[in-house]
């Protein structure tokens, strides 16, 4: 038996996986004393990063313009066959791994950007050797972090699916904490841990059920349940952790330094998306041998928002608003997958990118405005449609998107799509709770958008500049662009 | 140069949501580049235009039919009967009239997106009830309840705590409707309200429940009793544009998507919960009458007064009869009429005297502004049952088909609703003199009140065109209503024809 590597497939894994390499040798060099009197480019860092990355989305752009049902790598034979091969993608991977790419090319040119706004005049002065450490540290960490996503999107093994999500979930975990390794959170990285030996545990245990840990299940004998079933539980929990969805999202609720404006917490986006591609992949599995998963993962998901729900609505600190967010939307995220058995994984993914465009919008907005007051609290945002019009326009937009209200359409279609294919199953003690989820939801958000329109008071810690600094400017109207799109064409999407 | 017939119809809901876009924008990226009478002037001459370009869309019987959402099997189709061109029309007037009078004085900053606001919540409003989708139908309902708010929280004149109450109960009534709405349109395979409201496309089996969840999630938006809660605070802390807007366009598609989505489709289900719906109106009605008889602040009387025509109006419907139907759209009409002329008049009294309260003592209005006086004594005098005004035929109607309801109705009970929306009456009654006295009548001239003159620096200057044309159309509706009553006769035949 022989093993076709089909490196063009694989090149979105590969091509960050070596600017990552490239880097960490970069940083080890600069260690030496030789290398401390070389004078690197502070650019160097993130033009590495951005060429893996650059060659990588190159290589996935194919998957998304075309409906190439499959496209196979690592297989044993025709690279065509979703069984023959350990890592595949068809135009719904290839999206979401798109999605990892983007995220991941943004915190990197914040990261450039933010550096060129702190000196402007030093742009171009070599970078002392401690901050490239760090710098090349972290960024080797995004982009092992982004190769992981990637694998675990395309993975078509429970093993390499395992391996890769906690590829993705472990380094952006360490990003996060690198701020500050003073006091990094143990249980951050204990929960980390334990998710990561559940995950493979389950993976183990699918391969002893199915008798092969392929995800293709058309072979397996029904009788094998039970392992399978267990099996995929184990690594659901895992890839709840990864997503961020209560009660499992306390991790990720401790790593984002709390007085930190860094866009690097948009690197959780990286390692949920990871996690979307494994639900899916699992659902789409457990389909063949019809097991419908929508009930378990509907339960998990409606637990997701309502405990993280009513949470939000007493919390009075933006970050953790952020982190709430997230963990709402992590719910919504996986209802629709739980309907991949019956719908299209393409649905699925179409709410993921909305949901991701407004996280991002919201993100970036909060960020800039954390930055410029330097208060976190919610009450910094008061009063903000008076005093920073386009400001509250553009979160006001994010924010509406994330609820599931107009006049952003796309976030209402994306809501409902989620809802309705509970509402075909006429199981209405799932339907009443989601439709308490969906007003929960939008309770949340509409608290937020309340507080733009109270009056600020009058000593507000608002200076005469601009409340968004221009790189979050732009990010936001592209967002907000891209929102507006999908409500007048929602074919695009779906 | 022969323009397609579609072109007017998409024009009808583009252009007020194009130009209401462009003015928001331009207020917030350059502020203050648009002064308040140039923003006033082109709301004023895009809604103009709209209605114009409604006007063809009627006489060419446009239509627009194209996939949308797919995923969801929802189309964008777009197109007008003869039960929506007046409920149509009145939209666009009340568009129109917020325009006019533009925005509270002491809301200074951003007029352009005042007014902007004002075309959105006019286009979605009209995309509501043009829509031949049930679900394009639900979500621009849902769409005008959240651009109120933005318009009411954004331009109070008043601090609004209300307001966000409003927000949480219409968002989950517009769920309400949704979830009802893609229920159905999974069971009948097709949005299309069209094919609704053909005999045999949805079952017997759902209606009840699926009824009732639709009804709950209009009741918050029309408002009906015991969901009402938030209309009489709006209506007291909001502009009076938008309060224009509550009266003549959410109100409006409210009731037309009850039309639409309970009474054609669901007859069975609709016959079931009749006598519940029947029972909240004729509350309503007592409730409201009572509530302003009691009331301090003269907005929140208008926003009661509101409520009693909306809760005859569903008695209206509730009754099954092709009379209750037709009384129901000639009485949203009405409705719009009479509560807009009442909110421009109270608008404008709060501008003069500073607030609303009727405790404080102010000049009367006979003495100290006799045609303000006039135009006052006119409208509170249709929000009665004075005959040869517009109100007199809704609640003279209502009470007439809830007296003689349809056959699957129980006549007993109904007509002991009819008795209780009399006594309401009655009520409403009490309450006109009660404003006649406090407002109207009296020997005090001072403060000074400015009559109904051409006002020259006042931001409300068209406000007499304004209340001279909405006293006109009072009257025309209650001299003659056959004109709106034999327009809809047919539309309103074909669906009663398939009610039990």
């Amino acid at each position: 038996m022989t093993l076709d590597l089909h490196l063009v497939t694989l090149a979105p894994v590969w091509a960050p996986l070596l600017a990552a390499v490239a880097l960490i040798l970069l940083t080890a060099a600069t260690l030496t004393t030789r290398g401390a009197r070389i004078a690197i480019p502070s650019l160097l860092v993130p033009s590495i990063s951005t060429i893996g990355l650059l060659g990588a989305a190159a290589a996935v752009l194919p998957g998304v313009l075309t409906d190439d049902p499959f496209r196979g790598a690592l297989c044993f034979g025709d690279p065509s066959e979703p069984g023959e091969c350990l890592y595949g993608t068809g135009s719904a991977q290839s999206t979401l791994q798109l999605l990892v790419l983007l995220v991941a090319t943004l915190i990197v040119v914040f990261s450039v950007v933010n550096t060129a706004h702190r000196r402007p005049g030093d742009a171009a002065e070599p970078a002392a050797p401690r901050s490239l450490l760090v710098l090349g540290s972290r960024s080797a960490l995004l982009l092992f972090s982004t190769a992981g996503a990637i694998a675990a999107i395309g993975a078509a093994d429970v093993l390499s699916l395992v391996l890769a999500l906690n590829l993705a979930v472990i380094p952006a975990a360490l990003i996060l904490v690198t701020d500050r390794l003073s006091s990094v959170p143990p249980a951050t990285l204990v929960t980390l841990a334990i998710a990561a030996t559940v995950s493979a545990l389950g993976a183990a245990l699918w391969s002893a059920g199915a008798g092969s840990p392929l995800l293709d299940l058309s072979h397996v004998d029904p009788d094998a349940g039970v392992l399978l079933q267990v099996g995929t539980a184990l690594i659901a929990v895992g890839a709840a952790v990864a997503i961020g969805a209560a009660p499992f999202h306390g991790w990720s609720l401790r790593a984002v330094p709390a007085d930190s404006p860094s866009i690097a917490r948009l690197v959780l986006v990286i390692s949920a998306l990871a996690a979307v591609g494994v639900l899916i992949a699992l659902s789409q599995a457990l389909a063949e041998v019809g097991t419908d998963p929508l009930l378990p993962l509907a339960v998990l998901a409606l637990v997701s928002i309502g405990w993280a729900g009513f949470a939000a609505l007493h919390q009075l600190d933006l970050n953790r608003l952020l982190a709430s967010s997230a963990a709402i939307q992590a719910g919504w995220i996986i209802l629709p997958i739980a309907a991949v058995a019956t719908s299209s994984a393409a649905s699925a993914v179409g709410y993921v990118t909305v949901i991701v465009t407004a996280t991002v919008l919201v993100t970036v907005v909060v960020l800039g405005t954390i930055g410029s007051t330097g208060s976190s609290s919610l009450f910094a945002h008061r009063g903000l449609l008076q005093r920073r019009p386009l400001a509250a326009v553009l979160l006001g937009v994010g924010l509406l998107t994330l609820a599931g209200l107009p006049p952003a359409l796309v976030g209402v279609i994306a809501r409902v799509l989620t809802i309705e294919p509970l509402m075909g199953t006429a199981q209405w003690w799932l339907v009443i709770p989601a439709a308490g989820a969906y007003a929960l939801t939008a309770a949340v958000y509409l608290r937020w958008l309340v507080v733009l329109f109270r009056p600020s008071g009058e000593d507000d810690g608002i200076g005469e500049g601009p409340m968004l600094p221009w790189p979050h400017r732009v990010v936001a109207i592209v967002c907000v662009i891209a929102l507006a799109a999908g409500s007048v064409v929602p074919a695009w999407l779906w | 140069m022969d323009l397609p017939e579609p072109l007017w119809i998409i024009l009808a809901v583009t252009l007020p949501f194009l130009c209401g876009v462009g003015l928001v924008v331009t207020d917030l990226t350059r502020r203050g580049a648009l002064r308040n009478g140039v923003a006033r002037g082109v709301a004023c001459a895009a809604s103009l235009l709209t209605g114009g370009a409604l006007a063809v869309a009627v006489i060419s019987d446009a239509e627009v039919d194209v996939e949308w959402i797919a995923a969801l099997n929802v189309r964008f189709h777009l197109g007008i009967d003869d039960v929506s061109v007046p409920l149509v029309f009145t939209a666009a007037a009340a568009v129109f009239v917020a325009c006019a009078i533009g925005r509270p004085v002491r809301q200074s900053r951003f007029p352009a997106a005042y007014h902007g606001l004002i075309l959105i919540i006019g286009a979605l409003g009209l995309t509501a009830l043009l829509a031949r989708d049930a679900v394009l139908l639900a979500l621009a309902l849902q769409a005008v309840v959240v651009a109120l708010w933005f318009l009411a929280r954004a331009a109070s004149v008043e601090p609004a705590p209300d307001s966000t109450r409003f927000l949480l109960l219409a968002v989950a009534g517009s769920t309400l409707v949704l979830g009802g709405v893609l229920t159905l349109s999974g069971s009948a395979g097709t949005g299309d309200l069209d094919a609704w409201a053909s005999p045999g496309v949805i079952g017997t089996g759902n209606q009840t429940t699926v009824a009732a969840l639709i009804l709950v999630g209009l009741a918050t938006l029309i408002p009906l009793w015991p969901l009402h809660t938030w209309a009489p605070a709006v209506h007291a802390h909001a502009s009076a544009g938008s309060s224009v807007l509550i009266a003549g366009v959410l109100a409006t598609a409210a009731v037309h998507a009850v039309i639409r989505l309970v009474v054609a489709p669901l007859p069975h289900g609709l016959a079931t919960v009749a006598p519940v719906l029947a029972a909240a109106a004729a509350i309503g009605v007592v409730w409201a009458g009572l509530a302003a008889l009691v009331e301090r602040d003269l907005a929140r009387i208008v926003g009661w007064i509101s409520i009693a025509h909306l809760s005859l109006i569903m008695l209206a419907i509730s009754s099954g009869s092709a009379t209750g139907l037709q009384v129901a759209i000639l009485g949203t009409v009405a409705h719009a009429a009479v509560v807009v002329l009442l909110v421009v008049l109270v608008g404008d009294l709060r501008e003069q005297w500073g607030s609303t309260d009727l405790a404080t003592a102010r000049a009367a209005l006979r003495e100290a502004a006799p045609r303000l006086g006039f135009a006052f004594v006119a409208a509170v005098a249709a929000a009665t049952a004075v005959p040869g005004l517009a109100g007199f035929w809704t609640q003279v109607g209502s009470i007439s088909a809830a007296w003689s309801p349809g056959p699957d109705r129980t006549e007993g009970w109904f007509r002991l609703f009819a008795v209780l929306a009399v006594v309401g009456l009655v009520v409403l009654g009490a309450v006109a003199a009660r404003l006649m006295r406090d407002v109207w009548s009296g020997d005090r001239t001072r403060p000074e009140v400015v009559d109904l003159r051409v006002r020259g620096p006042h931001t409300m200057a068209l406000l007499v065109p304004t209340v001279g044309v909405l006293l006109l159309v009072v009257v025309a509706i209650g001299v003659y209503p056959v004109a709106i009553l034999d327009f809809t006769a047919d539309a309103v035949d074909a669906i009663v024809g398939v009610l039990p």
